[in-house]
């Protein structure tokens, strides 16, 4: 009985906590809501530090800490979301650790995209950017799968950028570009546009991002969306990204929100004097 | 649009401990030299940055703030540019960057776009009387100077040739600049030279693209550091392929008011940052 009345308690609290949430969503919602959200997940190693567990877990909590993160964006509104996983330079650390970010990455892949994993549930697309070249075949494999199986999901995209840098995927999309060119023929003289370009980067499945969010307190972009961030917020926290919650989230969306008619006349015109 | 009342943006900044000084940046007697002084005794010499970027952010907005027509903002940053300058150049910083036109700003009123390049020339000017000569600065200019006025290209390519072999601080200044036009530059001339067959598609790489930039020259071309003022946190399209690991630092200053206890904090708040260790899962 106590049981009972205990869990019907639980969950009328769960409940209501959940309407202020979208009382509190619906409330953002008069402004405008960026359309794409740029997450650096920094910090997971000193979250495990701090309260004494082994990196593995610390990368766990850090998980959970995403989608949290997805479920409160999925509800806000935002449309894309790209997390940054891996970069180039972490294939340099020590290889145990590489090895636990990828069986976790294998792993954490592996249960999302079952039938009754939450992507499914929440009909999100994922799309992997980077150089999937250089990860372990397993992994790849599942990226791959992974996206397959949730590309017809409409609701929310989210991109994971792993074994990406901003340098190297705009000298691949130089690459694509030329052989493009080349494969078109030499008779007509083309030259490379900026265009071309922005077509061949990993990132051209989502817009460019409004808001870019990196904890931590760190306030570098680490060769990440170097290209596509030119207009965005940065915000920098100094919460650690396992700490990370609705009120960073928040405190974003109402920055974008106050510079966001200028931002936009912005970007209009860098399409504007593109065309010149 | 909600209306919002703007929170004090305490993340503009690391301090290893606390400035007193009053919101308006009004300083009471001799508080600024001591000011001065303080900061420069916390830097080390050995973690400066080696080349600093800074976009120059809030001329409009000072002016305005004061009552006074824009173009007496853009004249008071002008001076300000100087003397920080000076102030990078007895620091030791090797290379300055400073944004001074975007390929955006195009679109602003044909009358302040006239006054900005009279302006840019009057600087190139006083830096060829004053600081070229006495401390032996080396000025370059970076962007698409086909746009710039007869006058402005003139005096860029007679002052960069006239303090070509000067070995002091390396002043660059990009003038109707875009990051993303400078990747798509590089790319074009990476094309024709696969087109005329010297090169092989697959050769193409970073190193490749990097070395085809426009701000491939000084010995450092990638920034340690972006300071921006006025408090917006944003990149504008400034140097996109070379801030990739540089540290940003956001004041809330107005250009003109960022004097050098600003300039010496921000680098002091790197210093900070690069002594303590980089911590984090990226570099």
């Amino acid at each position: 009985m106590e049981k009972q009345s205990s869990s019907v308690v639980v969950r009328l609290l769960g409940s209501l906590v959940g309407y202020m949430r979208r009382f509190l969503f619906r409330f953002l919602s008069v402004g405008p809501i960026p359309r794409h959200m740029a997450f650096i997940l920094d910090g997971n190693r000193r979250y495990a530090r701090k309260w004494k567990m082994d990196d593995r877990m610390g990368y766990k909590v850090g998980f959970l800490a995403l989608m949290r993160l997805m479920r409160c964006c999925h509800e806000l509104g935002v449309k894309y979301i790209t997390v940054y996983v891996f970069s180039i330079e972490n294939f340099k650390r020590r290889p145990e650790e590489v090895q636990t970010v990828m069986e976790l990455m294998l792993e954490k892949i592996e249960g999302l995209i079952k039938e009754e994993g939450i992507l499914n549930q929440y009909g999100v697309r994922v799309e992997f950017a980077g150089n999937l070249k250089l990860l372990s075949e397993p992994v790849r494999i599942a990226a791959e799968k992974a996206m397959r199986v949730t590309a017809h999901n409409k609701s929310l995209v989210l991109v994971v950028a792993v074994a990406y840098t901003s340098t190297d995927e705009m000298a691949q999309a130089a690459q694509e570009c030329c052989r493009d060119k080349a494969d078109r023929g030499s008779q007509q003289q083309q030259l490379v546009e900026l265009a071309d370009v922005e077509r061949h980067m990993y990132m051209a499945v989502a817009p460019d991002p409004e808001i870019l969010l990196r904890t931590s307190g760190e306030k570098r972009l680490s060769n990440f969306l170097l290209w596509q961030t030119s207009n965005s917020v940065l915000y920098s926290p100094a919460a650690l990204w396992p700490e990370v919650g609705l009120r960073h989230l928040v405190w974003a969306v109402l920055n974008f929100q106050r510079v966001q008619p200028y931002l936009h006349k912005r970007r209009n015109h860098l399409y504007l004097s593109t065309q010149q | 649009m909600i209306p919002l009342v703007l929170f004090h943006n305490s993340m503009s900044s690391l301090k290893p401990c606390r400035a007193t000084k009053t919101t308006t940046g009004e300083w009471p007697n001799g508080a600024r030299e001591n000011e001065v002084i303080r900061l420069r005794g916390y830097l080390n010499q050995e973690f400066m940055p080696k080349h600093v970027a800074l976009i120059m952010d809030g001329n409009g907005r000072w002016a305005k703030k004061r009552g006074l027509a824009v173009q007496d903002g853009h004249k008071s940053g002008r001076i300000n540019l100087k003397y920080l300058t000076y102030n990078c150049s007895n620091l030791g910083i090797k290379m300055l960057t400073a944004y001074a036109f975007s390929t955006e700003n195009w679109n602003r009123s044909r009358m302040e776009i006239a006054f900005l390049m009279t302006t840019f020339e009057e600087f190139i000017q006083s830096l060829v009387e004053d600081l070229m000569t006495r401390h032996d600065i080396r000025f370059s200019a970076i962007g698409e100077k086909s746009r710039l006025p007869e006058s402005l290209q003139s005096a860029i390519s007679k002052a960069e040739e006239m303090s070509r072999t000067n070995k002091g601080l390396h002043f660059v200044m990009a003038m109707s600049y875009s990051g993303r036009n400078d990747v798509v530059e590089a790319a074009k001339i990476i094309a024709k030279k696969v087109e005329r067959g010297t090169l092989q598609t697959s050769e193409i790489d970073e190193a490749m693209l990097e070395q085809e930039l426009m701000t491939n020259i000084g010995q450092f071309p990638n920034p340690d550091m972006l300071i921006r003022t006025s408090g917006e946190l944003r990149l504008s399209n400034f140097l996109m392929w070379q801030l990739a690991y540089s540290q940003f630092y956001f004041s809330d200053k107005l250009f003109p008011d960022f004097g050098e206890e600003d300039l010496l904090e921000a680098l002091a708040s790197y210093q900070y940052r690069v002594s303590a260790g980089f911590e984090s899962d990226w570099k």
